[in-house]
């Protein structure tokens, strides 16, 4: 008959399998009703060198970001991964989009990021396919891949267009001094941003 | 048992079998994707994945977006892998225009290049499997377990057999 252990553990089995999967679809329903509010803000602070290599050009660009992003964090989020994206269009290509900085944000805590002087960070580099970046306009777009517990991942992005043009003309790279937007004229900048010695870039507000 | 109860759990087995092919079928349509649920195999995408857990993968219609999580395979590889999309160039021409792709773990210090066969720089869209749309933790630790040491995926199927052929339908 039916009441052996055997049958006992199959329907045990089935019945904690089906609700464990209503309770994950449950869970991932709840993501649909968070509302969040992120702030954020990012400048142009200027271009630090913008190279000729062989092959293709190379930019080095400095940002401020500041980017409140607390209103993320709902009971299901494991993590934010954090982008900030370069992106460009040239006669050859409709899109250029390249990551030139990224961050995981853990918890709630960590979810407020300032980084004042924001750079490519290894393996991120801003370089076209060819020779096309000397006066050219970019957009600047941060992204937010919202990681769950369980269930679906979105990205959310914001984008900050028309922060350029790049300077017209080649010049060498030099770590903390860069080239304003729209003019000739150098100022130093701290040179924190580049990862090995970073600070972190959350602040404890 | 007679003849008649034997073809029946036969009947039966193969019920179960042919079911779970046409519901992983609708699964490739519905997505588009070749393999719609993957098993995160490696570490290079800690903390979002850890080795065991469960991806859900669709084609999306937009093209591929710095910052999408993709499964792809290169030429010769067998194991695909899960990395997130950090370069893309698109061409001005072409219908679809073509694109040029770079990856990265987001547990590794360099991009993929190192990854793709010699001489190849970039990704292209043939190569995505399907992008990361949904995630279950752990449920796929069973198929590591299987992958690491046979005998046990064999025990598995062995006592699954065995479980279905000798239970008493009513």
């Amino acid at each position: 008959m039916s009441h052996s252990w055997l049958s006992r553990a199959n329907a045990l089995a089935t019945f904690a399998g089906t609700v464990l999967a209503v309770v994950c679809l449950a869970v991932t329903a709840t993501d649909y009703f968070h509302k969040s509010q992120p702030v954020l803000s990012c400048e142009f602070v200027g271009t630090e060198g913008l190279q000729k290599e062989f092959g293709h050009d190379r930019a080095h660009v400095v940002l401020n970001l500041t980017a409140d992003l607390r209103s993320e964090f709902s009971w299901n989020t494991k993590q934010l991964f954090v982008f900030v994206d370069f992106e460009f269009a040239t006669r050859k290509n409709a899109r250029n989009q390249m990551v030139m900085w990224s961050a995981n944000v853990l918890d709630k805590e960590h979810a407020l990021i300032r980084v004042p002087t924001l750079r490519a960070q290894y393996p991120y580099a801003l370089t076209d396919q060819g020779f096309g970046l000397r006066d050219r306009e970019f957009n600047i777009t941060v992204g937010w891949n919202v990681m769950p517990r369980v269930g679906a991942l979105f990205t959310r992005r914001r984008t900050f267009a028309g922060l350029g043009p790049l300077p017209d003309e080649y010049f060498q790279p030099t770590a903390g001094r860069v080239r304003r937007p729209g003019s000739d004229e150098f100022v130093e900048v701290p040179t924190g941003g580049a990862e090995e010695d970073a600070d972190p870039y959350y602040t404890d507000a | 048992m007679n003849k008649r109860q034997l073809l029946l759990q036969g009947v039966n087995l193969g019920m179960i079998i042919t079911s779970a092919l046409m519901i992983w079928k609708s699964m490739v349509l519905a997505t588009g994707s070749e393999s719609p649920v993957v098993v995160v195999l490696s570490g290079s995408m800690e903390p979002g994945f850890y080795r065991g857990d469960i991806l859900f993968l669709y084609q999306p219609k937009t093209p591929a977006q710095t910052g999408d999580i993709i499964v792809f395979n290169t030429d010769g590889r067998e194991i695909p892998i899960v990395h997130r999309i950090i370069k893309v160039h698109e061409r001005a021409e072409g219908s679809p225009p073509r694109l040029d792709i770079l990856t990265k773990g987001d547990n590794n210090w360099g991009d993929d290049r190192s990854l793709y066969p010699r001489g190849q720089l970039w990704l292209n869209t043939g190569h995505i499997m399907g992008k990361v749309v949904g995630f279950l933790p752990h449920i796929g630790r069973v198929t590591i377990i299987m992958n690491d040491y046979p005998w046990f995926k064999y025990a598995l199927i062995a006592a699954l057999g065995v479980v279905v052929v000798t239970s008493k339908e009513g």
